[in-house]
């Protein structure tokens, strides 16, 4: 049996069955316990952090394995695995490359079990300009002090860990004077709010930190390389975390393309399509470049020396495919797609409610890094074009 | 030569060398549409013991995409890419001509009419009818889309048969030639050659694709570096006007949907001869020839009046976009049958 076929089976013999209905009606709480059971079945295959080597929990696969995961898993219409994706991939690409042996041994195998982790990096006033960052930790002997305030950070107020960027050497210049943190979420002087988002639900925090101590063997690489060890690390998992988001994205055609058909009737054009019919052409053709383009992103990542041309292109494309894609279904949806679900909690990136994933999609395309941002890049250092004013 | 971020990012040594190769031969002749005829490239996809160069679509591909790049008038992509291939799947007679592509004897117009099962002529009867075609009087064959016994078929009829008329006609497009060819009652036993098969349209207009979407993502590279390189040196209100961000946002998007369309496009290449292979080179087609027309469209009005103007050249990519969009869709057929392949790989899976 191919590997792709051994795939398949497994996730149609094993995702949970009419979990859709069934989990909007699951409380907070069983929606939590509902993801873990699921994490956890399928990294009985390491399905669930396929990237991540055995020893710590993974399934250890090869790129090309993880890529025919990711489809299969996406086109059997399996739950994905909402809120993991700290812990999945964030978690591992950092402790993995830049942590210590102990730091690995503490964290990583519970964290690809679903301990939920959550991200401290942006602030009120340090967003896109992430490097301006200005919550302090100060060295106290075996401890760091910590204080300041951070947003945006999904689930922290389930999560038992946070990655945190806090200022060390506020004289230096500002990307050099940052270290790289984890928080005890438990802590004393860790006050969260959560707030509420476009689309009503509450997944993301604001975290207000007061004399909130961090041993020091908590710190991620060398005190001061903090912003260094968060580009280096984070960016190795981004090729593949989106190609899985693009998976369930590109199945999202898939389900437009029921809803066209069944739509559409009896009647088809011959040589003139319907509208229905063109939009869903144009969005296959879409789904299969993004799909492409984050393929070629993998491998060029695995080319010693390669530069990285792909990811900023392949986030913008892909986080405006799913906007305009949720943006067309919500609308030809008609009246039924505009009644109120009142999820408790967003199954990403698609829910089965267009209206509340188009609002959603927001959240990526101003997440982890604007795409505004992200054309900045691109035109400065992919293109060459002159640099933006930076105060 | 260097390559930017810009250039595919996943070409081989080998082909990176051809790509080289390519650019300089089109450099010297860009206006010939026999160009690279002599030196294999209309063989280049095909086996050596069939008369080609004996390398792969891949190669193919880079071929096409620098003949974009130059905006070149080469019909070279085409017999390579679109010719060459049908001529494999013929007997006797098409090999015999295939050969003689390879060789470069032979170069064959390429149809920017239809070639669809429903625009085919009626091959039971004499063949009758007017095709607008790229090519040159250089041109030796004309091939004709009719159906003969009930069968899709392609007749390779000589270009200096009796009973056709081919006229030079000016295309917007200024950087290739065309003709009308007018057909007027050729029996189909006088084509050189006869390729038959119930999905050959369909195949045709698959690689037609392909080819089409290749040339659309190296004009698109060009342009885009054209862009670029005049953001860099045209200076307004005593600045750059690449140093501003409305300007270097529409810079980035044309990078973004050049880099999807030509990932997608070069991996239709590489994946051709397959199921997934012909979806992918009609996804190409719709999507990248489409993309290559955007951005020739953005790096009209990035010009400002210089791109507005003949001498300055951007128009020639605008023109040449628009047309590999049309030939790809095929008057509506092209998505059509996207879709239809779309489905059918939905049900597969």
């Amino acid at each position: 049996m191919t590997f792709q076929r051994e795939v398949a089976e497994w996730f149609s013999v094993n995702s949970p069955r009419g979990w859709q209905d069934e989990v909007e009606k699951y409380s907070r709480s069983e929606l939590l316990a509902f993801n873990r059971r699921w994490l956890r079945l399928l990294n009985t295959k390491g399905f669930g952090a396929p990237h991540v080597p055995k020893e710590w929990g993974g399934g250890g696969y090869s790129a090309e394995e993880q890529i025919i995961i990711y489809r299969e898993w996406a086109r059997s219409r399996a739950p994905s695995l909402g809120g993991y994706d700290i812990n999945l991939f964030h978690v591992p690409g950092t402790l993995l490359r830049a942590g210590t042996r102990a730091q690995q041994e503490k964290y990583l195998r519970e964290a690809i079990d679903g301990v939920l982790w959550c991200q401290a990096f942006s602030e009120p006033d340090a967003g896109s300009d992430l490097a301006s960052l200005r919550t302090m930790a100060v060295r106290d002997g075996d401890y760091y002090r910590i204080n300041g305030q951070k947003i945006w950070s999904s689930h922290a107020h389930e999560a038992k860990y946070g990655l945190l960027l806090a200022r060390t050497d506020p004289d230096a210049p500002k990307h050099h004077g940052i270290s790289y943190f984890i928080l005890d979420m438990s802590a004393p002087g860790l006050e969260i709010r959560r707030i509420r988002q476009a689309n009503g639900q509450a997944e993301f925090c604001e975290l207000f930190l007061d004399e909130v101590k961090i041993p020091v063997e908590d710190r991620i690489g060398d005190e001061n390389e903090g912003w260094t060890v968060a580009q280096r690390t984070l960016s190795v998992e981004r090729g593949i975390l989106a190609l899985g988001a693009i998976e369930h994205i590109n199945a999202g055609v898939d389900t437009l393309d029921d809803l066209v058909i069944l739509q559409s009737g009896d009647f088809t054009g011959e040589r003139l399509m319907l509208e229905g019919e063109a939009v869903v052409t144009d969005f296959a053709a879409r789904s299969f470049a993004v799909r492409s383009a984050a393929l070629d992103l993998i491998s060029m990542m695995q080319l010693p020396g390669s530069p990285d041309v792909l990811s900023s292109a392949v986030k913008v494309a892909s986080t405006e495919m799913l906007q305009e894609l949720t943006d067309y279904a919500s609308l030809i949806e008609g009246a039924g797609g505009l009644v109120e679900p009142h999820l408790e909690t967003q199954r990403s990136p698609l829910s089965g409610h267009w209206l509340i994933d188009w609002l959603q999609s927001w959240g990526r395309t101003i997440s982890a890094g604007t795409n505004e941002i992200q054309r900045n890049i691109i035109s400065e250092r992919l293109l060459g074009l002159p640099r933006e004013a930076r105060g | 030569m260097s390559t930017s971020p810009v250039h595919y990012g996943l070409l081989s040594e080998q082909e990176s060398d051809f790509a080289q190769a390519c650019r300089q031969a089109l450099a010297a002749g860009s206006d010939d549409p026999l160009a690279g005829g002599k030196d294999g490239w209309f063989g280049v996809g095909i086996a050596e013991e069939l008369g080609g160069s004996g390398g792969s679509m891949a190669d193919v591909a880079v071929m096409i995409e620098e003949i974009g790049a130059a905006h070149a008038a080469s019909l070279a992509g085409w017999q390579a890419g679109l010719v060459a291939p049908v001529l494999s799947r013929g007997g006797e007679a098409a090999r015999a001509l295939l050969e003689r592509v390879c060789a470069g004897a032979v170069c064959v117009a390429i149809p920017v009419t239809p070639m669809t099962s429903w625009a085919a002529l009626d091959g039971d009867r004499d063949l009758t009818g007017d095709l607008i075609v790229l090519g040159s009087p250089a041109c030796t064959h004309i091939p004709v889309p009719c159906i003969v016994a009930g069968i899709p078929s392609i007749a390779f009829v000589a270009a200096d048969h009796a009973r056709i008329r081919a006229t030079p006609l000016d295309l917007v497009d200024v950087t290739r030639p065309a003709m009308t060819v007018s057909l007027e009652g050729v029996p189909v036993g006088e084509a050189d050659a006869v390729v038959a098969h119930a999905k050959l349209l369909d195949e045709w207009l698959v690689s037609a694709n392909l080819a089409a979407a290749l040339d659309s993502t190296g004009l698109a590279r060009a342009v885009l570096i054209k862009t670029v390189d005049y953001a860099q040196k045209r200076e307004q209100f005593g600045r750059l006007i690449g140093s501003f961000q409305a300007y270097k946002h529409r810079c980035a998007t044309m990078y973004i949907e050049h880099k999807m369309a030509q990932s997608l496009a070069f991996r239709a290449a590489r994946s051709a001869g397959t199921d997934d292979g012909r979806l992918m080179a009609l996804a190409a087609g719709k999507l990248t020839t489409a993309s290559a027309t955007f951005i020739a469209g953005e790096a009209m009005q990035l010009h400002g009046g210089m791109g507005f103007t003949w001498e300055g050249g951007v128009h020639q990519y605008l023109k040449r976009a628009r047309t590999n969009e049309v030939l790809a869709r095929a008057d509506g057929y092209g998505r059509r049958l996207l879709l239809t392949e779309y489905r059918a790989s939905r049900d597969a899976s």
